[in-house]
């Protein structure tokens, strides 16, 4: 017996050693940074992650950027569908074509919370569903070479391309925004004397209000900027806001509804805030926002594209070892979060565009 | 406690396992018939364990003869995203082209030249790596020919880089030189696609010209307004219903989900307005299938004689299926070996006969089912702001300026030769009045077509020349039945030219305020020619005015209305002027002041009056000839009428000259010799001493109306 517990030790003792020392090396091979990181990871996948799958069969696009050895500011992006020229400048990257995937230029690869994702990518389906425009946008698996995966939101950059984009060849497009009291030009400079027409109608408190709203009229869009102003308020408040732009052929101001991470302080906007100050306008305002709901909240259309791009997204979220489920609160650093918690989170948006639904019925 | 049974570990169990598993794999493989091997396997066996089995096993592989396949050779080394030029070798040739990645998958090559023959009959190609599902495509590609269709001819070739030959399959790139190569030298090719969440799929792309594009965006977009289909019957005015019903049918052959989501290739025939699709096999990765945008060609589906159309395709491929089984064989031997390269050639054959099988007996034998779009289409995402930068409903361009001349030639098929506007062969609709912009001359050729909505008017304010033939005129038609207003020309000093002018169904109208009294105006012009130009008009009101200026009038005809020359000097000679109408023409020829040689006229029917002079006007009718109207020759105020050699016939009263209104000095007649035959009257004098009549034109007369 004693013969038998003493090898039972010293077996414990030679496991032990051999867990310990290669520990205990790799530490010091790593460093001490890299090792906690790696065993921190390690615990947080095990523990936290267990729905985590390794090889998905990913239903959302695969892009991944293969930058050139000389410059790693260009290079080939790669997207399944198409090779194609990148330039990657200090604000997108710039494709030198669209793709039978990519539909547009001008891009931004980010890491985002997968509530913001699927709230934007909502409320900009849910503008253009209502007419609006918007600038494209989708979750894609983003492939990193020697490097792990990830899902990320790539979103298309407001640029003077965006109407060449859209097959009007030729045109140039300007976006402007308002924010903290002032105008802003975000790309192009051509339509800097329009904006100055517009910001000057729009300020202007000496005119008569029927050549105000003349003035207005022939300046905007005003269809298409009341049906923004009633998809944004109509919908669950959602991380966009509106840029303005003009469309050819009568080059007036229209509405771009645009994912606004980073910008949500930047208050009303006083083109639509103009709008609605007109008695029919805002009537036809409310007319709009009872149609968005017929169309997209009362045949359930909402959530079912929740349903859909969520189905989509899945496989590839509990394949990314990052687990990016969102932006920790007032902190500019990712934090990761079990996709327990990211399923927790999309269930409740559900549930609150269902019950939203069921009011909207309940009070008619 | 009960003991544990002790359970060996058995080799001989194992060893006999395996090797009935193995041989049950080998006889299976030996046995049986290759065609069953090409559907899907049970058990989890998957398409690549099959083939690799039947590969293996594939010992007594048929003789076959690979064909010959062009060689292209292509600088070594991976292939360049972006346009690159390089050295091309095809067999005994090289030359120069330019390459890079191509779209629909990893490998693909797109290839262009301006070396013709280099690259084969197309010289813009894409070159994607075979394999022998390709076999699919190439039955589409005969199932579209026969049904008439246009579709990019698949070949094979064999491409050369770093010291290996792969092949590849070869499609051309379906752009303008590849229509024309086909025949249809009026194609404008673009592609369209209906998802409606892609942004690209908003406004049709035609390359490098965003005039057309912005056309045909505006005729697509009037196709489906607000998102929602027209009426079929205006659907069928604007596409080629029979190349539509091929089309879907096969779409609905291809087989995919949502076919319409994805870019489909089109042309626009410009001599027909009509747009015509044209047949390509979905590439790439199927696309997102979100809601699919309305498009003009799936409605039709709900008409009753289109379906009937496509029934009738249906039913001529099903009447010819084994022609077309003998020629997929024919292709099978042809191209088979190829495709499968070291791989089992029984196995191919297996596949691509269950393919066959599937095109030719399942699905066009099958119930149409597919075709229906899944779900309900919706309007394209961001609609509404491009519906409200649509053009207003009176383009009121008055202005020359770049920005009003840029969207004329956006919202019209117009081209541009140096400042001139260009309307070439095609079918132009103007829905609005289109006012074009002062000084830019205007050139119509021969078979334009303009269908022009009700009131509304076509306003030219430069020079005019209409270049055309009897045999291949101009024609100017009402869109919709409706009478629309003019075609006008307002110049001071410019110069009009018309040859071989068809023009019909115009009452006058008003454009920004200016009235246009007849369905052709020209006003302000220093010189009119007109030869050969037909105006029949279909409703009340003028056919021509031509106002101020010299006017040569050849042959030609106006029915139905009036000619209205107000203060015009020249001559018209051999033109016909008939009543007939609906209602009759009151007058026929009305001179309002000038001068004007009338030589060879025939003015028939029930007119009031045949040829009226007023407001002084000096006329010398030669060799006319006026038959059936009420009165001949009507000569008021101030006017006077030399009338020679010329020809009455059952009219009512040869001349008349009514009494003047105020103090002006009445008509004044000359006659000298004609010939009159059972008119009731010859003469109706209301002033004495009206008439004149005289032996022969003086040498006076000749050389105040300039005639010899």
């Amino acid at each position: 017996m004693s013969g038998r517990r003493g090898s039972g030790k010293a077996g414990t003792g030679l496991l032990a050693v051999l867990t310990i020392v290669p520990l205990v090396a790799a530490a010091a091979v790593l460093g001490p940074e890299r090792a906690w990181a790696i065993a921190r990871a390690a615990v947080g996948t095990a523990l936290c992650d267990p729905m985590a799958e390794d090889t998905p069969r990913h239903r959302i696009p695969e892009v991944h950027l293969a930058p050139s050895p000389d410059d790693h500011r260009q290079g080939t992006w790669h997207d399944g569908a198409s090779a194609v020229h990148f330039n990657q400048g200090d604000a997108f990257i710039s494709l030198e074509r669209t793709t039978p995937i990519v539909p547009v230029r001008h891009l931004v690869i980010a890491h985002r919370g997968m509530a913001d994702m699927v709230q934007a990518h909502l409320a900009l389906w849910a503008a253009g569903r209502m007419g609006v425009l918007t600038t494209w946008a989708a979750p894609v698996w983003h492939a990193t070479p020697g490097g792990p995966g990830a899902v990320k939101w790539l979103h298309e950059a407001p640029s003077p391309d965006y109407l060449a984009d859209r097959g009007f060849a030729g045109a140039s497009a300007v976006f402007v925004r308002h924010a903290n009291g002032r105008w802003a030009v975000l790309s192009g400079t051509d339509g800097t004397p329009a904006l100055d027409t517009l910001a000057a109608i729009l300020a202007d408190s000496a005119r008569s209000l029927m050549d105000r709203r003349d003035a207005l009229a022939r300046t905007i869009d005003v269809e298409a900027a009341l049906r923004c102003a009633a998809v944004m308020e109509a919908l669950p408040p959602a991380p966009v806001r509106p840029l303005w732009t003009r469309i050819p052929p009568q080059d007036r101001w229209a509405p771009v509804l645009d994912v606004s991470y980073g910008f949500r302080d930047g208050g009303d906007d006083p083109i639509l805030a103009a709008l609605e100050a007109e008695p029919e306008w805002q009537a036809r305002k409310l007319d709009l926002m009872r149609e968005a709901h017929h169309l997209l909240v009362d045949r359930g259309a909402l959530v079912g594209e929740l349903d859909r791009v969520v189905a989509a997204m899945r496989p590839s979220l509990r394949a990314d070892r990052d687990k990016l489920g969102r932006l920790a609160e007032n902190d500019t650093n990712l934090m990761r979060i079990p996709l327990a918690r990211v399923e927790d989170e999309l269930a409740r948006l559900r549930d609150r565009l269902t019950a939203q639904g069921a009011d909207d019925h309940e009070a008619r | 406690m009960r003991p544990v049974d002790r359970n060996p570990f058995r080799l001989r169990a194992v060893v006999i396992a395996l090797a009935l598993v193995v041989g049950g794999a080998v006889a299976f493989f030996t046995f049986v018939a290759p065609k069953h091997l090409a559907g899907p396997m049970p058990l989890g066996i998957a398409p690549q364990e099959v083939k690799a089995l039947a590969g293996w096993l594939d010992r007594d592989r048929p003789a076959t003869t690979a064909p010959d396949l062009p060689v292209y050779t292509l600088p070594a080394g991976p292939v360049p995203v972006r346009w690159s030029a390089a050295e091309l070798h095809n067999g005994a040739r090289s030359g120069p082209v330019r390459m890079r990645a191509g779209d629909g998958g990893a490998g693909a090559i797109e290839l262009t030249t301006t070396d013709d023959g280099l690259l084969g009959p197309d010289p813009h190609i894409v070159l994607r790596p075979a394999t022998t599902g390709d076999i699919r495509r190439k039955y589409l590609q005969v199932l579209a020919q026969e049904l008439g269709l246009l579709t990019p001819d698949i070949a094979f070739v064999l491409v050369q880089r770093d010291g290996r030959a792969e092949l590849f399959r070869r499609e051309p790139v379906p752009d303008a030189d590849w229509t024309a190569r086909h025949g249809v030298l009026d194609a404008v090719p673009f592609r369209k696609g209906f998802d409606a969440t892609r942004p690209d799929h908003l406004r049709p792309v035609v390359q490098a010209d965003a005039g057309r594009a912005g056309m045909l965006a505006d005729r697509l977009a009037g196709l489906c307004p607000g998102g929602v289909p027209a009426a079929v019957a205006v659907l069928q005015e604007q596409v080629d219903v029979d190349a539509v019903a091929a089309w879907l049918l096969m779409l609905h052959l291809e087989g995919g989900t949502h076919p319409m989501a994805r870019a489909h290739p089109f042309y626009y025939r410009e001599a027909t307005g009509r747009i015509v699709p044209v047949y390509a096999h979905a590439e790439g990765p199927a696309p997102a299938t979100g809601p699919t945008a309305c498009d003009p060609f799936t409605p039709m589906l709900a008409d009753p004689a289109f379906h009937a159309r496509l029934q009738a395709h249906r039913e001529h491929l099903l009447d010819v299926r084994g022609r077309l089984r003998e020629r997929f064989a024919a292709l099978d031997q042809a191209l088979l070996p190829r495709l499968v390269g070291d791989g089992s050639i029984r196995l191919a054959q297996a596949r691509a006969g269950a393919i066959a099988d599937t095109l030719l007996d399942l699905r066009l034998g099958g119930p149409l089912a597919g075709l229906a779009l899944a779900g309900e289409p919706v309007p394209p995402w961001g609609w509404a702001a491009l519906q409200g930068g649509a053009a207003p409903a009176v383009a009121a361009i008055v202005d020359d300026d770049g920005a009003a001349l840029a969207e004329i030639r956006r919202r019209y098929w117009i081209a541009m030769h140096g400042d001139t506007i260009v309307f070439r062969r095609a079918k132009y609709r103007l829905d609005e009045d289109l006012v074009l912009p002062a000084g830019h001359p205007v050139l119509m050729l021969s078979g334009a077509r303009f269908e022009i909505g009700p009131g509304r008017s076509l306003v030219c304010q430069g020079p005019l020349e209409v270049r055309a033939t009897s045999l291949n005129p101009v024609f100017v038609r009402a869109a919709h039945g409706a009478p629309f207003g003019a075609v006008a020309v307002r110049a001071s000093g410019a110069e009009v030219r018309m040859q071989g002018l068809r023009m019909s169904g115009g009452a006058g109208g008003t454009v920004n305020g200016t009235e246009l009294p007849a369905m052709l105006c020209i006003e302000g012009a220093a010189r009119t020619e007109m030869a050969d130009c037909h105006l029949d008009m279909e409703h009340a009101g003028d056919a021509l005015l031509v106002d101020g200026g010299r006017l040569v009038l050849t042959g030609g005809r106006a029915t139905g209305g009036r000619m209205l020359l107000r203060r015009v000097q020249g001559r018209v000679a051999g033109t016909e002027l008939h009543a007939a109408g609906r209602p009759p023409a009151r007058v026929g020829l009305h001179a309002a002041g000038g001068r004007l040689v009338v030589d060879s006229v025939r003015l028939a029917g029930d007119t009031d009056v045949a040829l009226l002079a007023a407001d002084g006007a000096q006329l010398l009718v030669t060799g006319a000839a006026f038959t059936g109207n009420a009165t001949a020759v009507r000569c008021g105020d101030m006017s006077a009428v030399h009338v020679d050699a010329s020809h009455f016939e059952r009219n009512g009263r040869a001349f008349h000259v009514p009494l003047p209104g105020g103090e002006d000095p009445a008509g004044r007649f000359v006659l000298y010799t004609n010939t009159f035959i059972g008119n009731d009257r010859e003469q109706d004098a209301e002033v004495p001493g009206s008439v004149e009549r005289r032996t022969g034109l003086d040498a006076a007369v000749r050389s105040a109306f300039g005639v010899r």
